[in-house]
């Protein structure tokens, strides 16, 4: 007997010995921070670049983003030396960079100039100036002086000369909103600003108006009219400006082929220059007439001598560029050309004024970079002369990040570095004499419009992966599974004493780390990642972007697993919603889908089905474009029969809406009209409506399903309208994200009686902007389109700095506004003095105030006349914030964290015991103590230890979702916006891992001991029982 | 056998039934000195003419009274286990629940118990009665009775710590949640 219960033991003691090394347990601690968690600082895609060269001939790049951000990159690895922010309200116009200063122009009507330390990012000086009723719009330019500190600006419908740190301009000229100003040249003594003219009845041709200034005084020397019949920006005309040779407006005529250049200042004489003498080669008139100008230097004032621009022309069906630049010889005007080339597909750029070539400080020496586009990335940079001193290519597949669509030139010790960007946002520094990239920035999620999250199959032994070549029925049981596992553990048991007992080497995770983007990472992820782990902690993410670029990222590490370009006749889709419609099962053949659905330049809704695990496009047609445009996207509950794809509804606008079905087919069609419950949708929840609209979709005879197209759609009926009341608009609405689940119905109170929640997964929460002033808040029912609760906030308000944000999960809805001290519009009188600030409300709806009151029918209809009982309070919230989310738990056992982003750029999580509105404002009873309630505290903590983010700075979270994973007590947060941040939170404690100081050792150590001393106490034991039978 | 244990006989067969055969035959030994055989034996006659009454009544109250006296035993700790109750208070803590259990195990043990808490009284019964069994009905209903009331006693202790599922919020897990007869989105 004892024998048998030994070898149990040594069997039960072998099993924790191989089971303590075979996984590891990942547990949350504060040490752990940038090891559960991960961070990507993002800057957008660059609209201007600019090398600056320091004195110490280091050079930094200097970049302004379509996402609103000023940042200085490193040039060797392209990270971020620092980021500068502006509000998202504040457009940058422009970038300016002069010896250790940077200047940029910011804002429309009300303009920001403000100077800074290129260095180190720190502000300088900056001046803001007033909106004024004249201001054109996009009119704004900003140039440093020569000689001088000091910046000229046209700011709102002024031009203002500013020295550093001015309180005032040193002077100011109004412009009486004469012309629209976007350009600014500025010589030794006087500046000119060209607009485009206002146009009227009388002019209705388009023309330049040019305005010259004295610089020392302000006062207007001359002003006139260029009738150029061009607008500025335009393809046949460009500003040229230089140092020596002064400023000059160069363009054709339409349908002409003569070229006019007009020099600033001067009224008269006009040169005419005919197109063969410009280039200094033969051309036919028929190809002069579809030539077109280009401005080559991206900061041409900059150290330029000489003025240069490009020409681009067809002859005889190619396309060929020559860079020409204007000289003087004898007092004469000469364009003479510096190089040309043929330039099918491809991108030419100049070095800018801002590099410092090899050869020192030499300006003339200025090179152009011309980058193909088409198959391979290959460049060229020349100098003066035709052939190239420096070429490259890059093995870049366009199907990644989109075709290359602008490049820049910049130097790293005398050596070129190309600098190219892609439509779908990826940004690569090149290098001659190698073929993948010296770094890249992958700045296409700072356009993520959605994302979602695809769990990936648990990791299968390789044991499974033989069974499935050769005997798959093996892999049809889960016990014969867990037997195959089992027989390569003991397998690998036997290898385990060979590998040092497992003390050395950890094979647990390989993904690529994350730490340095840029260098680390290859260009093209080698191998997706295809397997999850056993926690369901490495899931992908799979975003879509605005720019056409569908990218899945580890949520452990962020390494990308795929990226996929996706573009209609070579314009990028503008990707609006991603949805995972069949989810694999681990070792099975089909694969998991991925539907994205977009949109195309002429607003036609495009669907593209992919392949979730590779990113690889399926089906014939690829790109599915619509013959219809969509207005609403969701996931309809029934899937299609044969590839078992989940249906997804795009309903249409207008008058009639549609609701057509993916994948278009009859038998998706039938599929959807087999649906036992009836479905239901509303149109109109958008900003600036005033009317929310409810249909139902009717399903014809099934005859009419079976020639199913993809323009078939069905008719739905409208059944309810929901008007605002008069004089309100629509700001924001909110709904429920995904299906909800809840562990318990009702909450316990301290009587241990029970209050119902309601739960109605069909309402929507508006905000509306009042007549009166103030916001109200609307909680409708999307099937019956009833109002199920009202609020109005008579003194709050929405803007920029703080929008409507709400978030809705279980019976709660949690909403943040601003609050100013006084109603706006409304009678203060008798009124509380009310606080000014953010404002977070809580509502929380219940079955009926009363408790252990229920609806006790089994099903939930929207058409019962049931209200529910609504309690709300408010609390003050410590920052604005960008984005609200709650974190998703498998089975919602384990309390929610509220998640704020705020805008202070972190990720703060408050549990959801906070806010609740059902926390005493007096001194609590004894049920409500039994219940737990924290007595009510008007301000929410900011507490550093509930910061998820730690000392990462998140900049611009726009949104935060989170998934569960295999442990209840686990779930992962993920945010965007423009930075990344993804990370693991429990929100009850890791209730359910093992803490990590927990000693496997010791539990094995003491298993083997009990077994050793069994093993030597049996024998002992039977003698001295023998014994003592004998005495 | 010694003079000393004579006396001691004596005396002991007088109160014995068997032992009266005996103590005539003692007769015929001396007297001690000072034995006044009146006194001696009238005092044993009265004594022996008051067992002999008792023997069908006395004897059946007084184990009756005796009866009651077990049966109203579990009584008296009563106040005690309200005491001890009070002292460990309504939380739940291995204390309370100690003592929670024990007012509630030891009625449920004494009462499978009555029949041998009750047998010795029986057993006397039995051969004092010759052979006729005492009824201890009524005691041992009222035994049942106190314990039940013990118990009751522990089962309230139990609902006011809030042990018994007896609110609704006990039942909420069960609750199936409500199916949606609609779709929205």
């Amino acid at each position: 007997m004892l024998g048998s219960h030994s070898l149990t033991h040594a069997a039960l003691a072998a099993v924790l010995a191989v089971s303590s090394f075979s996984m590891t347990v990942q547990g949350l601690f504060p040490d752990e921070a940038g090891r559960i968690d991960w961070y990507r600082a993002q800057i957008g895609v660059p609209k201007s670049i600019v090398a600056h060269t320091q004195e110490d001939r280091s050079t930094n790049i200097l970049t302004i983003t379509d996402r609103n951000v000023l940042a200085s990159l490193n040039p060797d690895n392209g990270e971020i030396a620092w980021r500068q922010l502006f509000s998202p309200t504040e457009r940058i116009n422009a970038l300016k960079v002069r010896g250790s200063l940077a200047l940029t122009h910011s804002g429309g009507n009300e303009t920001h100039v403000r100077v800074w330390d290129a260095q180190s990012g720190a502000l300088a000086w900056g001046y803001s100036q007033p909106p004024s009723p004249n201001y054109q719009a996009d009119s704004g330019a900003v140039e440093f002086l020569r000689k001088s500190q000091d910046v000229l600006a046209i700011v709102g419908d002024s031009l203002v000369r500013l020295a550093p740190n001015p309180s005032k301009p040193v002077w100011e000229l109004a412009l009486n909103g004469t012309a629209s100003y976007k350009r600014l040249v500025v010589q030794d003594n006087v500046a000119f600003i060209i607009g485009d003219a206002v146009l009227s009845k009388k002019q209705p041709k388009a023309r330049l108006h040019v305005v010259e200034v004295s610089l020392k005084t302000g006062r207007v020397k001359q002003q006139y009219d260029v009738n150029t019949e061009r607008s500025l920006g335009s393809s046949s005309s460009v500003v040229l400006e230089s140092k020596e040779y002064g400023g000059y407006i160069l363009w054709r005529d339409d349908k002409n082929i003569v070229w006019n250049i007009h020099r600033l200042g001067m009224q008269e004489p006009m040169w005419d220059i005919y197109h063969a003498k410009l280039v200094q080669s033969e051309l036919m008139p028929v190809d002069m007439l579809t030539s077109t100008l280009g401005e080559l230097d991206a900061d041409p004032g900059l150290i330029a001598d000489k003025p240069r621009f490009t020409l681009t022309y067809t002859k005889d069906n190619k396309v060929k560029t020559v860079v020409v630049e204007m000289t003087h010889a004898n007092d004469k005007l000469e364009l003479r050309k510096v190089v040309g080339f043929r330039s099918d597909n491809a991108i030419i750029a100049g070095s800018g004024g801002a590099t410092l070539p090899s050869s020192g400080a030499s300006q003339t020496e200025r090179a152009v970079v011309a980058v193909r586009t088409s198959g391979a990335v290959s460049w060229r940079v020349y100098g003066s002369n035709k052939t190239p001193t420096h070429s490259g290519e890059l093995a870049y597949d366009a199907a990644t990040y989109g075709p290359v669509t602008a490049a820049s030139l910049y130097y790293v010790g005398g050596d070129p570095r190309v600098l190219i960007q892609t439509s779908g946002g990826l940004v690569a520094a090149l290098a001659p004499g190698s073929n993948a990239p010296v770094w890249f920035r992958d700045e296409s999620l700072t356009h993520a419009t959605d994302m979602t999250f695809l769990e990936l199959p648990a990791p299968a032994s390789s044991a499974e992966h033989a069974a499935k070549a050769t005997d798959p029925s093996v892999l049809a049981s889960p016990v014969t599974r867990y037997v195959l596992r089992w027989v390569e553990t003991a397998k690998s048991l036997a290898a385990w004493p060979a590998s040092g007992f497992g003390l050395f080497g950890s094979s647990s995770d390989t993904e690529p780390g994350s730490g340095s983007q840029s260098t680390l990472e290859a260009l093209v992820p080698t191998a997706p990642l295809t397997e999850g782990d056993h926690f369901g902690f490495r899931k992908l993410s799979i975003f879509g972007t605005s720019t056409g670029v569908v990218a899945a990222l580890s949520t452990q590490s962020g390494a990308r697993s795929w990226t996929r370009y996706l573009a209609d006749n070579g314009t990028a889709v503008t990707v609006e919603r991603v949805f995972i419609t069949r989810r694999s099962q681990p070792l099975a053949n089909t694969p998991s889908l991925l539907t994205v659905v977009g949109r195309n330049t002429y607003g036609n809704s495009v669907v593209v089905v992919l392949d979730a695990l590779t990113g690889e496009i399926l089906g014939d047609g690829g790109i599915h474009v619509l013959p219809f445009n969509h207005v609403k996207v969701f996931e309809l509950p029934t899937t299609e029969k044969t590839t078992e794809q989940q249906l997804l509804g795009l309903a249409t606008g207008g008058s009639e809406p549609r609701l057509a079905i993916w994948p278009a087919t009859a038998e998706a069609a039938k599929a959807f009209c087999a649906l036992p419950e009836s479905v239901f949708f509303d149109l109109g929840a958008l900003a600036g409506s005033s009317q929310l609209r409810g249909y139902r979709a009717e399903c014809p005879t099934e005859a009419e399903l079976d020639p199913w197209k993809e323009s078939s759609a069905f008719l739905p009926s409208r059944s309810w309208v929901f008007d605002l009341p008069e004089g309100e608009v629509l700001l924001a609405s909110s709904e429920y994200h995904g299906a909800q689940t809840t562990a318990l119905l009702g909450r316990v109170l301290g009587d241990r009686s029970v209050l119902y929640k309601y739960i109605n997964p069909h309402l929507v929460t508006l905000a509306s902007r009042r007549a009166a002033g103030g916001i109200g808040i609307y909680f409708v029912d999307r099937v019956s389109g009833r109002l199920l609760y009202s609020a109005v906030h008579e003194s709050a308000s929405v803007s920029d700095k703080q929008p409507f944000l709400a978030t809705q999960s279980e019976n709660r809805i949690i909403y943040q506004l601003w609050q100013d001290s006084t109603p706006v519009g409304g009678s203060t009188e008798g009124a509380q003095p009310r606080s000014k600030g953010y404002v977070t409300v809580v509502a929380e709806m219940f079955e009926s105030d009363k408790p252990d009151t229920r609806d006790e029918s089994k099903a939930f209809s929207s058409f019962d006349l049931k209200l529910p009982h609504v309690i709300t309070t408010a609390f003050m919230a410590p920052e604005p914030a960008t984005a609200l989310g709650v974190t998703r738990t498998g089975s919602q056992i384990t309390t929610r964290d509220v998640l704020f982003g705020l805008s202070s750029g972190k990720l703060l999580s408050l549990p959801d015991q906070l806010f609740d509105p059902r926390r005493p404002k007096k001194s609590p009873t004894k049920d409500e103590q039994a219940e737990g309630l924290m007595p009510y505290m008007p301000s929410l903590p900011l507490d550093p230890k509930r910061v998820l983010s730690h000392a990462n700075v998140v900049a611009g979270i726009a949104h935060i979702k989170s998934a569960p994973t295999h442990l209840e007590s686990t779930s992962l947060v993920a945010s965007y916006g423009l930075d990344l941040f993804f990370t693991r939170t429990s929100p009850s404690g890791t209730f359910d891992q093992l803490s990590p100081s927990f000693s496997k050792v010791n539990l094995v150590v003491t298993t083997l001991a009990l077994v050793v001393g069994c093993l030597l106490g049996g024998p002992m034991v039977r003698r001295k029982l023998t014994n003592q039978a004998w005495a | 056998m010694a003079s000393g244990t004579k006396i001691y006989a004596d005396f002991t067969s007088l109160v014995s039934k068997t032992g009266r055969g005996n103590s005539k035959s003692s007769a015929a030994v001396i007297d001690p000195w000072g034995y006044d055989q009146s006194i001696a034996s009238s005092s044993i006659s009265s004594l022996s003419l008051a067992h002999n009454k008792s023997d069908g009544d006395s004897d059946m109250a007084l184990r009756d009274k005796k009866a009651w006296e077990v049966a109203m035993g579990p009584g008296k700790t009563l106040p005690m286990q309200a005491f001890m109750a009070w002292m460990s208070g309504t939380g739940v803590s291995i204390f309370s629940i100690l003592i929670t259990g024990m007012i509630l195990m030891s009625p449920v043990k004494t009462i499978m118990s009555t029949q041998q808490t009750f047998a010795p009284l029986e057993r006397m019964g039995k051969s004092g009665g010759g052979g006729k069994k005492q009824d201890f009905t009524m005691q041992k209903a009222a035994f049942v009775a106190i314990n039940i009331a013990g118990l009751i006693f522990g089962v309230y202790r139990l609902s006011i710590m809030g042990l018994l599922p007896t609110a609704s919020s006990d039942w909420l897990s069960f609750i199936p949640a409500k199916q949606y007869t609609e779709y929205s989105a």
